[in-house]
């Protein structure tokens, strides 16, 4: 097998606004790929902290087998937890461990959970009257979580790197405290 | 999951119509409780008024989000799970979309979402 490389958080982000925009022709978007578009923002944010959460645990610069195996141990579920309790909500245990975070750390939770929100829809409620300018408004929401996610690791912020850190089973090791 | 009265509603509806956010008109705010394999919840759905441009300017869209969830939070407690949702009052999905024929009955396996 050979060895991968990380999902792309930035091709994610174009993907989904090149399927949310009229690509320079006249047709409006299908319905479809605005569903699409949301979901893939969402994925672009979900894949830029798993990303950031492996590069944390393992202390490796690069990608290899390694690394793409163990960003998998991220969860959907424990990301959403801890984004709950990075905006003051759900585990006691979690708020406690993430203590007092960044505002840019919050934002970034604040992000997902409203992503995450609206992937669930836009993957699996035929209900959903989705619209380009949601969207496109969620295109934009990713892409600034995910820059900010870019800039707090880049200046090694430590409430960040706590973060990163709960999201490879401190979410689990909680749900037991 | 405790169910949510319908005072509730009314009074969660109007504190958020009354968000008073610069650029973003609020038009209605429409509940509806929900099962799923993960067990219920409680979609709220806030139907806002379509942007000037492409989209609604992204911080004013940032604090309507943040804030409708603070209010949310308050007024339901830990207890009641649920999920926030945006809509634009006249959606723009292709007419095509919308009348094309299903390929088949819709309906998503349990345990299959993730």
């Amino acid at each position: 097998m050979t060895a991968g490389r990380p999902l792309a958080a930035a091709e994610l982000l174009d993907l989904a606004h090149e399927l949310a925009s009229r690509g320079g022709g006249a047709a409006e978007p299908t319905a479809i790929s605005l569903r699409r578009s949301i979901s893939s923002a969402y994925y672009a944010l979900f894949h830029e902290l798993s990303y950031r959460a492996t590069q944390r645990l393992l202390g490796s610069a690069g990608w290899g087998p390694t690394e793409s195996a163990v960003v998998r141990w991220v969860t959907h579920t424990d990301l959403a937890a801890l984004a709950v309790a990075a905006t003051g909500g759900g585990n006691h245990a979690l708020r406690v461990a993430l203590g007092s975070l960044d505002e840019r750390v919050v934002r970034i939770a604040r992000a997902f959970r409203d992503l995450h929100d609206a992937r669930e829809r836009a993957d699996y409620d035929d209900t959903f009257d989705v619209s380009t300018a949601v969207a496109l408004s969620f295109v934009d929401l990713a892409r600034d979580a995910v820059n900010m996610s870019v800039d707090l690791s880049d200046a090694g912020d430590p409430t960040y790197s706590r973060f990163l850190a709960l999201a490879m089973g401190g979410v689990k090791v909680a749900k037991n405290r | 999951m405790p169910a949510i009265t319908a005072e509730q509603q009314e009074a969660i509806a109007g504190a958020v119509r009354e968000l008073a956010i610069p650029d973003i008109d609020v038009r209605s705010v429409y509940f509806e409780e929900r099962e799923d394999p993960g067990g219920r919840y409680l979609l709220i759905e806030v139907k806002l008024a379509p942007p000037k441009g492409d989209t609604w300017p992204a911080e004013a869209f940032y604090q309507l989000r943040w804030r409708v969830r603070e209010l949310v939070d308050r007024s339901l407690g830990e207890d009641v799970a649920y999920q926030l949702s945006y809509v634009s009052a006249g959606g723009d999905a292709s007419p095509n979309e919308i009348t094309a024929a299903p390929i088949r009955p819709r309906g998503t396996p349990a345990g299959n979402r993730e």
